[in-house]
């Protein structure tokens, strides 16, 4: 197993210029300025198609400015003027950014992307390995079906506070695990910062499905 | 100085935002960057959304639909909004409330209505209605209105969406965009020129409540939740005063009153023309005659009567604002703009609510029931790049239902989750259940629920050719793909050993592109001869008007003039005369101008003529002050 050089996780976006009229593109996958396409770049990172650097602890302001900059600029809209195959083209790309984006918006899903990206064999090997602890299960299962039932609002509320908070803190020690994993430059410690990078996230994963039911949506 | 003529009938095309309704429809455009009511030549601005059929089959939509509805009750279609791209099972309440007959289509799981022994779809209804609304706005602007932005509720799902772009296309309109009715209101109100904020749009329509949260920043709006009552609405509010109003007979007397039509009829009209009194007044007075009974009403209610008396449905859109407000993870003091949508947010009390509720007045500085239609305008004008406004919103929308397949043993899988930005796109990989098995069913699901029994079935196809292998060695690719409108496509293919066959399909409760066309309104042709003879007929009333004041003016004032230009000028009539012994619209455009250019001339002198006689009498602010206009040709001078 190869340990990933810490560079890789810090590296900055990278600006691509179109090879067909020089100017610089909003992404990667397609020029905003002349409607050229790279489809060979579509099986870049997400962090690489949106323009982030790749690393979990993103600022959520800086996430949203990037989005709202990339719908900005290749919006389909903009090309329905000119013809139908540059608004496919357009379309196709705000969608594949739509995705990217939806891979790294939420800590939880950005945590899963990352390691999928960074260590896919050792989150692979330890994912099969890992067993959530009983007691959590059973609190969350009891909390579960308190949701299911009817509240008061009283409980409602603080049931609600409750679940941010341990979100919080959650995507705190997930953030710490990664921060960890990037100065890890030993296989070993590698093994740790993961092992706890997934503990974290299933325990997020239960708060989050909780956070959804409070709202009345299904889990995920 | 040379004085610019302007033809009339050579108008641009007008790209339009149309507000579809549950009870009414209306027309806007952008004129000079600013969106306006398109009105009719009666200064009419609503087009009642009725269609009344008659025995024959005859079919009228609009204002002369609504006069028939009281001699034509189960001919006459309203409402038709609660229907469109729903399956039976959806509408079961709705169906309740309406005098027509309500089926199922033969054209599969849609609903139809069933009036005088034939069918007719929703679309088909909504495309009368938008064809009528059209019809209007070509006549009084002199213009073809070929494009537009049609507007749907933030909650309305695929299906819904479909049907609504396929009631456009019916009715001759290049549909530019389906956007959402919040979003179009806060175009509307130009929030999109405010840097950043969170705005709430409170919708309370004649039947429908909707509540949506909107994130502007950086020029891009998103809905970000929504949510509503489509059973909720002034309707309600009429309801109550009815109820109020009731109240003062004995129980035997108001059984009576509610079972004559007429006296009931009498009697919504008497609570809705209150409900809007009490909106500006403390208290209406209510003074009825019930002929049929023998009984009369006089009374006057209060609004402290009448509030009493809505409250709880007020309470009800407050509930809905607290649950959008959660799912949105928000608290009232991060909403920085309320706007008001539909009529009923003209009650006092809904206005207050929200003032308390916000610490906030809401927008009502535009016409609640206009607003939609303005918004509309304003993206259509900038889709169609007639208002190349860099500062100009986009719009991110997101998909208001998560979407996905039926997997084995009746579970789902969902591939694009609610609230999702589109355009979007997710592919998930499946495989086949059985050894050999060389086909896959593919149904598309869409809903929150987690069992395929309780979502909505969007339509079902089946992948043929995979190859025969051991169960679970296929690799089934099923990809999902949402458009900028909302609208979904679901490709699948089998992806082992390089084989793959792939089909696409659309839902099935929207129509074939080629069943669309087959429904291309019948009057839709016609209307483009109908439009056709209606601009010739101007034209040539105008080319004749042309022709009498040159001649008038040359015979007038020849002996001033140069014999040149006096000949100029006939030669400029004689053609025009002959233009007019034919009926091409080109060749009668053409003679005009030649003959305005040729009258120019005398134009100008005749205008310089009126200028220096009124300078004599008249000051020099009294002369700038008045435009000198030449009434006698209807030519008008820019």
């Amino acid at each position: 197993m190869t340990v990933a050089s810490p560079r890789t996780y810090t590296q900055s976006s990278q600006s691509y210029r179109c090879d067909e009229c020089s100017n610089e593109m909003a992404v990667p996958l397609f020029c905003d300025h002349c409607g050229s396409d790279y489809p060979e770049r579509r099986r870049m990172s997400p962090f690489a198609i949106i323009g982030l650097a790749t690393t979990f602890a993103l600022d959520d302001a800086q996430l949203e400015q990037r989005e709202l900059l990339l719908t900005r600029r290749l919006h389909p809209d903009r090309w329905q003027q000119d013809d139908s195959r540059l608004y496919k083209k357009a379309l196709l790309t705000q969608a594949a950014v739509n995705q990217a984006l939806e891979s790294i918006r939420e800590p939880i899903e950005r945590a899963n992307t990352l390691l999928r990206l960074q260590v896919p064999e050792l989150t692979e090997e330890l994912g099969a390995q890992h067993r959530p602890d009983q007691e959590f299960l059973i609190e969350q299962l009891e909390l579960q079906e308190e949701v299911r039932g009817s509240l008061d609002p009283e409980r409602r509320r603080a049931l609600k506070q409750n679940v941010r908070a341990q979100l919080k803190r959650l995507h705190e020690q997930i953030g710490d695990a990664f921060a960890a994993l990037e100065q890890s430059e030993a296989a070993g410690s590698q093994r740790i910062a993961v092992a706890q990078a997934l503990q974290f996230l299933g325990e997020a994963r239960y708060w989050r499905n909780l956070q959804r039911a409070l709202r009345g949506e299904a889990p995920r | 100085m040379r004085i610019p003529l302007k033809v009339k009938g050579q108008n641009d095309d007008i790209v339009a935002g149309i507000d579809l309704g549950t009870t009414n429809t209306l027309v806007a455009q952008v004129v000079n960057g600013t969106p306006q009511i398109v009105v009719d030549r009666q200064g009419r601005a609503i087009t009642p959304s009725v269609v009344s059929i008659d025995a024959e089959h005859n079919l009228v939509a609009g204002d002369e639909a609504l006069e028939r509805a009281l001699d034509n009750p189960t001919g006459t279609v309203s409402s038709v909004k609660r229907f469109v791209g729903r399956g039976l099972d959806d509408v079961q309440q709705e169906i309740a409330r309406q005098p027509y007959q309500v089926v199922r289509s033969q054209a599969g799981d849609l609903v139809a209505f069933r009036v005088h022994g034939k069918e007719y779809l929703p679309q088909e209804i909504s495309a009368l209605i938008l064809s009528e609304a059209k019809r209007r706005a070509e006549r009084s602007l002199n213009a073809r209105l070929k494009r537009a932005v049609i507007t749907v509720p933030a909650y309305f799902d695929d299906a819904q969406r479909q049907a609504t772009r396929d009631a456009g296309r019916m009715a001759g309109i290049d549909v530019l965009r389906i956007i959402n009715e919040p979003t179009a209101a806060a175009l509307a109100y130009g929030l999109e020129r405010g840097k950043a904020g969170t705005i709430l749009v409170y919708d309370l329509g004649g039947g429908t409540f909707d509540v949506s949260i909107l994130k502007l920043s950086e020029g891009v709006f998103k809905v970000i939740a929504t949510t509503g009552n489509t059973a909720l609405g002034g309707d309600d509010f009429d309801q109550c005063l009815v109820d109020l109003l009731l109240s003062d007979f004995d129980s035997e007397q108001q059984a009576a009153i509610r079972a004559d039509a007429q006296s009931l009829q009498l009697l919504k009209i008497a609570s809705e023309s209150a409900k809007k009194t009490l909106s500006f007044q403390p208290e209406a007075e209510v003074d009825l005659e019930f002929p049929a009974l023998g009984q009369s009403l006089n009374r006057t209610v209060s609004r402290a009567q009448y509030e009493a008396a809505i409250a709880p449905l007020v309470e009800q859109t407050l509930g809905c604002i607290e649950f959008v407000l959660e799912e949105a993870d928000l608290d009232p003091e991060d909403i920085g703009e309320v706007v008001c949508v539909g009529g009923s947010t003209r009650t006092p009390m809904v206005r207050e609510r929200l003032e308390t509720l916000f610490g906030k007045p809401p927008h009502t500085e535009l016409n609640p029931d206009e607003v939609v239609a303005l918004g509309a305008a304003v993206q259509a004008s900038q889709l169609a790049g007639t208002n190349t406004d860099p500062e100009g919103a986009v719009l991110l929308d997101v998909t208001p239902l998560s979407v996905g397949i039926e997997t084995y043993g009746g579970g789902v899988t969902k591939l694009i989750w609610r609230n999702t930005p589109i355009p979007a796109r997710a592919s998930e990989g499946f495989t086949t259940q059985v050894d050999n098995q060389t086909s896959v069913d593919i149904q598309v699901l869409q809903g929150e629920r987690e069992m395929a029994r309780d979502l909505r079935s969007l339509g079902k196809f089946k992948l043929q050719g995979i190859p025969a292998m051991p169960a679970g060695m296929a690799r089934l690719l099923v990809e999902f793909f949402i458009d900028a409108n909302g609208i979904l496509s679901v490709t699948a293919r089998e992806t082992t050993s390089g084989v793959e066959s792939g089909i696409e399909v659309t839902p099935s409760y929207g129509l074939s592109d080629d069943q669309v066309e087959d429904m291309i309104l019948a009057s839709i042709e016609h209307a483009e001869e109908d439009f056709t003879a209606h601009i010739l007929a101007d034209l040539r009333a105008e080319a004749e008007g042309l022709i009498r004041y040159s001649r008038k003016a040359t015979a007038e004032r020849g002996d001033s003039l140069h014999p040149a230009l006096v000949s100029q000028v006939e030669a400029a009539a004689a053609g025009m005369e002959a233009a007019l012994s034919g009926d091409d619209k080109e060749t009668i455009e053409a003679a005009m101008s030649v003959l305005n250019e040729a009258t120019s001339t005398i134009a100008q002198e005749m205008m310089n003529e009126v200028l220096k006689v009124t300078v004599h009498g008249k000051t020099v602010a009294e002369v700038m002050g008045s435009e000198p206009r030449s009434k006698a040709s209807d030519v008008q001078l820019k």
